[in-house]
């Protein structure tokens, strides 16, 4: 049998977003934005599950192709754990079993770093009050930072969820230099940078929402990315090169 | 093979995959090492044919299994997700990412396709959820043939709207228009 116009479902109806995330479709500015909202809205990471089990057996009717060589050497000496990163690559897997988001995100595979635990890569300065995870009762808009270099598309994007009391940072363009960690920082007006911790290229990470925050007149505050030495910047201010910034806007 | 022992074939190899997930989760390299020798064919397949060069698409495979090994905690066979799906959209995903992030495709995509099958690469089908597919292949085949084909060029190829658009030689608005109504009949057809 075969569909024709008329039997359409909604055949004016809105875009389906979630669908179209998953088929690749959307450019880079609406995937990125797509993606960021997957770390924050449950019910969106659902509907991009279903499309994932809906689209991927598609990929039966491609014919298998082997690499020129065996990756599995170098897949193999690049593993987290075989490199000082490990620790903490290992913690954030431990604490994704753990987490009640990870349970509607698992297809979209997100890294949620809890504000409870003993997470070192984006643990505060010590010293640095931690947030207390006390949900308030009214619903805040959503913010958003697109932490951009100078000239090309967003490092990464960064959502406040300020009922949760969580930020998320999730990579768009970001790259993974060799040998080094990206770490991401929060610049208040006329204040030294605040180290937040070490942020991965490949995953998203979500933080206890630093209390400067918290107030409604946080959005002169610019987050920036530098490149350090693996594990951070050992001296407490960026060492390396800041490679993105942005500030956050409500959406 | 019979009907029945490719079903039992494909139910014990999903089940070692999904062990072997398990296993990786928990720090084990050796069960990684496992899935990529079972998988490492087709996911590569996937990437390449979105990435359209070589080089490319084995940087990415790696980074896709360094993401399955950081993330196969993530994996719940509950969601109703077999393990192959769940390894291809980790794969579609991280290959849409690359390509998202570079600002002009340096290859063309068809030229990768065309290449042949590899026929040393470990038998795909036993991992499939077949059912899956053929239900997929159904509801595709019952849309709109424009719809099915833009469908399925977006989503082997990971391009945009405007590249699909510029592809088919269709207006922008008449594509999007073939994928939302595409998507939305794939999806009452599936769910039904």
């Amino acid at each position: 049998m075969s569909a024709t116009h008329s039997t359409d479902p909604q055949p004016d109806g809105p875009d389906d977003l979630a669908g179209a995330y998953v088929l690749g479709v959307l450019d880079t500015a609406a995937w990125l934005e797509a993606r960021a909202r997957v770390q924050v809205d449950p019910d969106f990471a659902e509907q991009v599950i279903a499309w994932e089990i809906r689209l991927t057996p598609l990929v039966e009717a491609l014919d298998t192709q082997l690499p020129t060589r065996d990756l599995w050497p170098e897949i193999r000496r690049a593993l987290p754990a075989n490199d000082t990163g490990g620790v903490n690559v290992r913690i954030w897997r431990g604490l994704t079993a753990a987490s009640g988001l990870i349970a509607v995100a698992s297809l979209a595979a997100v890294v949620v770093i809890g504000s409870s635990g003993p997470i070192r890569s984006l643990a505060p300065a010590p010293g640095e009050p931690q947030s207390a995870a006390v949900a308030p009762p009214a619903p805040e808009p959503l913010q958003v930072a697109l932490l951009k270099p100078p000239k090309g598309q967003a490092f990464f994007v960064a959502t406040l969820d300020r009922q949760r009391r969580q930020m998320t940072v999730s990579p768009g363009a970001a790259p993974t230099p060799k040998g080094k960690s990206l770490e991401l920082w929060m610049i208040a007006p006329g204040a030294k940078p605040q180290a937040l911790g070490v942020i991965p290229s490949d995953a998203s990470a979500s933080m206890p929402m630093p209390d400067a925050f918290a107030g409604k007149g946080a959005t002169p505050i610019i987050l920036a990315v530098s490149v350090e030495p693996v594990g951070g910047s050992p001296t407490g201010q960026p060492t390396g090169p800041v490679v993105a910034s942005g500030a956050f806007k409500t959406v | 093979m019979n009907g029945q022992s490719a079903t039992l074939t494909a139910d014990l190899d999903r089940v070692r995959l999904v062990r072997a997930l398990e296993r990786a989760a928990a720090g084990e390299a050796a069960a990684l090492e496992d899935i990529y020798r079972r998988t490492s064919a087709k996911l590569f397949a996937v990437v390449l044919r979105i990435l359209g060069d070589r080089t490319e698409a084995e940087d990415v495979l790696q980074e896709v299994y360094i993401t399955v090994w950081n993330r196969a905690g993530s994996y719940d066979p509950a969601r109703g997700a077999s393990p192959i799906t769940w390894l291809a959209a980790v794969a579609r995903n991280r290959a849409i990412d690359r390509v998202r992030s570079r600002a002009v495709r340096k290859t063309q995509p068809i030229e990768a396709a065309a290449e042949a099958p590899d026929p040393a690469a470990p038998a795909w089908a036993a991992l499939e959820a077949a059912d899956d597919s053929r239900r997929l292949a159904g509801c595709l085949e019952a849309l709109d043939p424009k719809q099915a084909s833009a469908i399925r060029t977006a989503f082997f190829e990971g391009v945009t709207y405007e590249a699909l658009a510029e592809r088919i030689g269709a207006p922008l608005g008449t594509v999007k228009s073939w994928i939302r109504r595409g998507l939305a009949g794939l999806k009452a057809c599936l769910d039904q």
